[in-house]
């Protein structure tokens, strides 16, 4: 509530606006579940009735993670010594912590729903079913134990912020991964053996009519074997259908065995069809995670407020020590990069470095991984490649969708990430232009990187003409060119404060964020002039001018030379906005994080 | 607004003979200068001796002089053992022993310092003094922002008052305070003479009330002495 206090008068209406809405879906989904199981779930079979609960829980655990990232994000965690300062005993603050996490939507909003459907089932399937409620108590007890434990366990890594960073990023990597799990399905194609299915029922169908036409069958012997054929199909069809729901309905069993929190979907279901043994251990196997996730969570705030999580005895150096002397070879930070001056270099390399060690930037590049895995399964479950003159614009595609996916983030941001670094910018005696394509080329191995590699991908499941690779990767670069042009103007004139190791901007606003949506819709912009020469050679090819003749290279590598003229001409523009926006960039990046 | 962090609403500023609102006399007089911000200009995920080669290109010096600077720096501010640390890890006086690296490293003739002593030990208190003192000994000059009156007696040679903004005085040291303390005159040039000792009512009448019985103990039981 407190936090909903700070956010102003929007973030509160906000507030007021989801707790309304949850209080309605909790009733509207309380009686919509009474009503499913009382009359709908009985009339399915055994296995649907496993699939709606495993659905339920699966939906749970959906939400649960968002939480759990939401956990990650946040700056400033709820923790005991905000209380420790009252007249209440550790273990009392400990429990008053971690009753407050009862309260979150996704717990308030499923359980009423669950309750609704077990108090349904108990009516359709007798009071044997009830069995369900102390198991869904034991399962939201076990969830909010978990949870618990690991804020618990995050707090104790707020000592050590670099290892925070890393744990956010695997955490939300692993979690963004789990969501995209579903996406195998495209890949493995389960449904295939359908499309055979139905294949085979075609081609029955046109010997059948071929039979006819061919008068090797009368009209009366058609119609007999046409409905003995569409017979003998449905009872195939039903066999299959009964086949593939016992495969799924295994599938689904063991899987909700392996799973703790199937054990939940696993002893409701069986408690229609009469068998409490899952029910039983369910309970008591979720009622001991909670009881050992509590337990470990009380006992890690007790390490962590006694001091005994850092007790490990620091090295004792001698400041006067003999240090190995600094082989002469330039660090990374003293790279000087080819036909750039120094200050450029410095900026490029001190950003780049900073970057990659950036947790909120690392996880800006998932989202082109996460679109790859998506869209790469998508394409991955066709059966038809796409036709060589469409490739060329296929993979130009891929990478332009990379680059402003990884670069509108990384770019368009740019200073946000800086934090109170900026403030070296404003203080240091360089042009404002070296700062700018220092920021450039600090952002280029990241997402023409990631493009590269998309080039790469594409390219190599669907081979094109030799010189279109290189054509590609002259397309890209230009791309990124007119790209940071557009994106550098959106970084000076809707900045973010960026919390270190965190994708929310904070202290949001709401003209920045509309600057930000409208610099969105035109930043797609960037992309046609890169995209002309492959435009160009597909007309002439489609028009039968010319055919097989490399002519988008030699475009692409004029535009590539224009796309530089332009940026160099265009960049001394930009300088300018860049020192009168600086103080103002100042204000606005350090204004949460000082 | 000397440093060109902020933007003034009105008059001009000078710096070493530059005018800081022209851009390119500005980054000229950039140059010269030296600053500690109060709230630094550090960037979280570099190491201190990443950070002062950034700072060290950023001037142009050559790498074998940003290197050797860089060293010596770190060793006389005790940071040179904390080769890995990010300065997201640092402490705060840490944070501001590197703030005083980087604005030495280029061996500015003038040294802006917004409230340096602010949050540092004691050790660091006196290193900073030491470093400060040597730069001022070959005819540079340091310019110190402070709320604590006692070090700006101890350091100062001349001394400015701003008052809700304005300033209200600028002299020597000993000009100002003519036999008296610097917080003495600071009080009365602020317009605060009579500065009456606060008191709160019923902390008053609870203290009196229990006159009698209270006895002042500062042992390790006496917590509330």
């Amino acid at each position: 509530m407190n936090q909903f206090r700070k956010g102003g008068a929007l973030n509160f209406i906000f507030f007021v606006f989801i707790a309304v809405c949850s209080v309605i879906s909790a009733i509207g989904l309380a009686i919509t579940g009474f009503f499913f199981g009382w009359l709908a779930l009985p009339e399915a079979d055994e296995q649907v009735r496993l699939f709606v609960w495993d659905g339920i829980v699966a939906a749970i655990m959906f939400f649960w993670m968002i939480g759990l990232l939401a956990d990650l994000q946040r700056s400033e965690s709820l923790s005991l010594d905000k209380f420790l300062h009252l007249p209440v005993s550790l273990s009392g603050a400990f429990l008053i912590n971690y009753f407050s996490s009862f309260f979150s939507v996704t717990l308030m909003v499923f359980v009423p729903g669950m309750v609704g459907l077990i108090l349904g089932q108990s009516i359709a399937h007798g009071p044997r079913t009830l069995l369900a409620l102390p198991l869904l108590l034991a399962a939201v007890f076990a969830l909010t134990a978990v949870t618990y434990h690991f804020q618990c366990w995050l707090a104790t890594l707020m000592a050590n912020p670099r290892r925070k960073s890393t744990v956010v990023i695997l955490v939300t990597a692993g979690f963004i991964f789990m969501a995209q799990l579903p996406q195998l399905v495209n890949i493995m194609r389960p449904h295939k053996f359908d499309h055979a299915t139905s294949m085979l029922e075609i081609e029955e169908h046109a010997q059948l009519t071929n039979q006819l036409v061919s008068q090797k069958i009368s009209q009366p012997e058609y119609q007999k074997q046409q409905a003995d054929l569409q017979k003998r199909q449905q009872e195939r069809r039903d066999a299959t259908t009964k086949s593939s729901l016992e495969n799924a309905g295994a599938t689904a069993r063991f899987l909700s065995a392996l799973f703790p929190p199937g054990w939940l979907a696993l002893g409701s279901a069986d408690l229609t069809e009469g068998r409490v043994l899952w029910a039983l251990v369910g309970t008591l196997g979720l009622s001991l995670i909670g009881s050992a996730s509590l337990n470990r969570a009380y006992r890690t705030t007790i390490r962590l407020y006694t001091g005994h999580y850092n007790s490990k005895e620091r090295k004792v150096v001698s400041p006067l020590a003999v240090k190995a002397p600094l082989s002469n070879k330039p660090r990374l930070l003293e790279w000087q990069l080819p036909r750039v001056s120094e200050q450029v270099s410095a900026v490029a390399v001190a950003a780049f470095r900073s970057l990659t060690r950036a947790p909120e930037a690392k996880m800006a590049l998932l989202a082109p991984i996460v679109m790859a895995i998506a869209f790469g399964g998508i394409i991955l479950s066709t059966d038809e490649s796409p036709p060589r003159a469409m490739r060329p614009i296929i993979v130009f595609g891929v990478s332009s969708m990379i680059l402003l996916i990884s670069g509108v983030q990384l770019i368009g941001n740019q200073f946000g990430y800086d934090r109170t670094g900026f403030r070296a910018y404003v203080l240091s005696p360089i042009p404002r232009k070296d700062i700018l394509i220092g920021k450039n080329l600090a952002a280029a191995p990241l997402t023409v990187g990631l493009g590269l590699m998309g080039i790469a991908l594409v390219g190599g499941f669907f081979p094109m003409r030799i010189d279109h690779y290189p054509t590609a990767i002259a397309q890209l670069l230009a791309s990124y060119l007119f790209f940071c042009l557009l994106v550098n103007v959106l970084s000076m004139f809707a900045p973010m404060a960026m919390a270190a190791g965190s994708i929310k901007a904070s202290n949001v606003k709401f003209g920045p964020v509309m600057l930000q949506l409208v610099f969105l819709m035109f930043i797609p912009l960037a992309l046609p002039p890169a995209a002309l020469p492959i435009g160009i050679e597909a007309l002439l090819e489609q028009t039968d001018v010319v055919s097989g003749v490399p002519i988008s290279l030699p475009l692409s590598l004029v535009v590539l030379a224009l796309a530089l003229l332009l940026y160099r001409a265009m960049i001394r523009v930009e300088e300018e906005w860049l020192l009168l926006r600086e103080k103002k960039i100042l204000e606005v990046v350090t204004s949460k994080t000082d | 607004m000397l440093t060109g962090l902020l933007a003034p609403s009105a008059g001009s500023i000078h710096v070493l003979g530059h005018d800081m609102l022209v851009p390119a006399e500005a980054l000229e007089a950039k140059k010269h200068i030296g600053v500690i911000a109060k709230n630094l200009s550090l960037f979280d995920n570099l190491t201190a001796r990443e950070y002062l080669t950034f700072v060290g290109r950023m001037y142009l010096l050559p790498r074998d002089t940003d290197r050797a600077r860089s060293e010596e720096l770190l060793l006389l501010l005790g940071l040179a053992n904390e080769e890995k640390k990010l300065a997201l890890e640092y402490s705060h006086g840490m944070k501001k022993k590197l703030a005083l690296a980087a604005a030495l490293l280029p061996n500015p003739d003038l040294l802006f310092l917004d409230e340096p002593f602010e949050g540092v030990d004691a050790i660091t208190s006196r290193v900073i003094r030491d470093l400060l003192a040597g730069f001022v000994a070959r005819d540079s000059t340091v310019f110190l922002t402070s709320q604590v009156l006692e070090i700006v007696e101890r350091l100062c040679t001349h001394v400015g008052i701003i008052v809700k903004g304005a300033l209200v005085e600028q002299t020597s040291m000993a000009d100002l305070r003519q036999g008296d303390t610097l917080e003495n005159r600071f009080i009365q040039k602020a317009g605060s003479d009579a500065v009456a000792a606060p008191t709160i009512s019923w902390l008053e009448a609870a203290s009196q009330g229990t006159a009698n019985t209270f006895e002042p103990s500062f042992g390790p039981a006496g917590g509330s002495a």
